[in-house]
């Protein structure tokens, strides 16, 4: 699934209405925390990575503004949203001026539009094979998932693009001009933990196979993929033609029918 | 292809047109011995025989533009030593599979609309209910009322097939509130012009009514209605050639579902029977579509128009008991 719910965290000292947001968010499929103070919330950062912090104007122990921009220096990333029952266009001003969404809570209704306006969670996905075609062949694969690849010819670019992006899966090639597929995951492993690891390879083995599930990573041959699923496919799609073909002539179209039924035959050629 | 190879093909598809035009006859001839000999012929003989009968008839009914069901009922029923509610319901299953094999194509290439099919199916497949009904009472009170309203149905159809002539891209200058308020509109793309086509439709009423009797007669014959259900689409309703014989072939999925399910609650489905005619029918129309780009189906088609005059008059005499035709 290309989407995941966003992390969110939300700060607030009315706890009614901190827990009804929040429960309001789980049902649209957010992970969702609370804090009730600033010093919480900035305890909840430095804990977790937040893709999202809804915070109130007024708290007990510090400005809201004041959480937003103590927040952005523990994650640069996190987009913040100040929500306040007592704005003006002062306050606006001064939330724009740090990129920062601002709603009144008397009109949570624009509230709701906005988060739901946030596309969830991006799975970044890092591709790393020496074959050019093949690299590109994958990435519109994924692309028309849904995902944005991150493409690499060697290990060692790789490893450099995963010190500059978050990674949560990875895609390698077993054989790499400059090192080997098993180093490249460990390497990566090493920067982002959490990274789901997928290596793929043209001569596979079952020790290689046990090396890659020992990193936790799942292992598939090259070649079954294509041929297999790629034949299978290739003959029921030219079934289906041919039977929608047989199904226009059969109700009197005759001429679509041919140039259905030309397309089935022809179906082979062009997926090779 | 070579000139030499297109005259091979085309005498192969004359040789498998004679043996549809003469197997009936030579297997009427084996029938008249079984019925009074009580069963000289081995009962096993009978599913090969249909299974290479249906072949054929799928290979022509694909070349003729004529539904497999259309085909199967009359020339089935006329010249099978079975009884006429097994012929129907094995022709209901036979339209049916053609139908459900064909639909995703179809559907996928956004030729047949769902929104059009709907509406006309749910007309259709009620009274597609209540004449497979009927047409079991008929038949309970006496099998020659249906053969002689088959026969007369048949005849029509072949004189439908000889006259009508469909519009490629009828002209709807205005959608009626009917059709309006269904959203009985698309659009798909033509391969063969290149070109992006927006299609509505009018006169919404009158094309469901005729859909009662269209429903009515694909029920109580367990034909498949491709040869209505287009029509009434495409010159009535102004849905354009191809979305019109596209929905009509996805409409049978659900119109004849209803009516088989009457006949396989009453036992008239029997396997031994459906199989072979299913596969062979199949692997026909397989085969049919491969020959399409060698033969020229305009005689083809004649010659099975001729076929179905044949087999409608047939009925009819049967079923009025007068005998002028053997």
């Amino acid at each position: 699934m290309p989407e995941q719910g966003l992390t969110i965290l939300v700060v607030d000292d009315d706890e009614q209405f901190l827990e009804s947001v929040a429960q309001r968010m789980r049902l649209r499929g957010h992970q969702v925390s609370t804090a009730a103070s600033g010093a919480q919330a900035l305890e909840a950062a430095r804990g977790a990575r937040l893709d999202l912090a809804v915070v109130d104007l007024r708290l007990p122990d510090m400005d809201g503004l004041v959480v937003i921009t103590k927040l952005r220096e523990l994650q640069p990333e996190v987009r913040t949203i100040l929500l306040t029952a007592h704005g003006d266009d002062k306050v606006k001003e001064a939330t724009e001026s740090l990129s920062s969404a601002y709603f009144e809570k008397g009109r949570m209704a624009g509230f709701w539009e906005f988060l739901s306006g946030i596309p969830f969670r991006r799975v970044s996905i890092l591709l790393v094979d020496d074959d050019e075609a093949f690299l590109g062949a994958l990435a519109a694969r994924i692309q028309i998932k849904g995902y944005e690849p991150l493409r690499a010819l060697t290990g060692g670019q790789a490893i450099e693009i995963a010190r500059q992006n978050r990674i949560h899966v990875a895609v390698v090639d077993m054989r790499l001009p400059d090192m080997d597929g098993l180093v490249v995951l460990t390497k990566l492993k090493e920067i982002h933990p959490d990274v789901a690891g997928i290596l793929l390879t043209g001569h596979g083995g079952a020790k290689l196979k046990e090396a890659t599930e020992a990193l936790n990573s799942a292992y598939f041959a090259k070649e079954d993929m294509g041929s297999f699923w790629g034949f299978i496919r290739r003959v029921l799609r030219n079934l289906e033609t041919t039977m929608a073909a047989a199904g226009m002539a059969q109700h009197g179209d005759v001429d679509d029918a041919r140039r259905m039924g030309d397309k089935a035959e022809d179906g082979e050629e062009d997926k090779k | 292809m070579s000139e030499a190879l297109r005259l091979a093909w085309r005498r192969a598809a004359a040789a498998g047109l004679i043996l549809v035009l003469t197997a009936p006859a030579a297997l009427c001839a084996a029938d008249e011995p079984l019925a009074e000999n009580g069963g000289a012929a081995p009962w096993w003989i009978w599913p090969p025989i249909l299974l290479v009968f249906c072949f054929v008839l799928g290979v022509v009914a694909v070349l003729a533009g004529v539904g497999g069901g259309v085909l199967y009922v009359p020339l089935v029923g006329g010249f099978f030593p079975f009884h006429i509610d097994f012929v129907r319901g094995a022709g209901l299953m036979v339209a049916l599979a053609g139908a459900l094999a064909a639909g995703p194509g179809l559907l996928r290439r956004n030729l047949a609309s769902l929104r059009l099919a709907l509406p006309v199916a749910l007309v259709a497949s009620t009274c597609a209910i209540a004449g497979a009904m009927l047409g079991l009472y008929l038949s309970a009170l006496d099998p020659l009322i249906v053969q002689a309203c088959l026969g007369f149905t048949i005849t029509g159809i072949g004189v439908l097939l000889l006259l009508s002539k469909n519009t490629e891209k009828p002209v709807v200058s205005k959608q009626d509130a009917m059709s309006l308020a269904f959203g009985l509109s698309g659009t798909y793309f033509d391969v063969g012009m290149k070109e992006r086509v927006e299609w509505k439709t009018h006169r919404t009423l009158l094309g469901l009514a005729l859909f009662i009797i269209i429903g009515l007669l694909a029920g109580l014959f367990g034909l498949g209605a491709g040869w209505a259900n287009v029509p009434v689409l495409n010159l009535v309703m102004g849905a354009p050639i191809k979305v019109s014989v596209a929905t009509s072939k996805f409409l049978l999925s659900i119109t004849d579902t209803s009516a088989a399910w009457v006949y396989l609650n009453r036992g008239c489905v029997i396997p031994l029977i459906a199989v072979p005619s299913i596969v062979g029918l199949m692997l026909g129309s397989l085969v049919g579509v491969r020959l399409l780009t060698v033969v020229k189906p305009r005689l083809i088609r004649r010659m099975v128009i001729v076929v179905l005059f044949f087999a409608g008059l047939r009925a009819i005499d049967r079923g009025l008991g007068l005998g002028l035709l053997g």
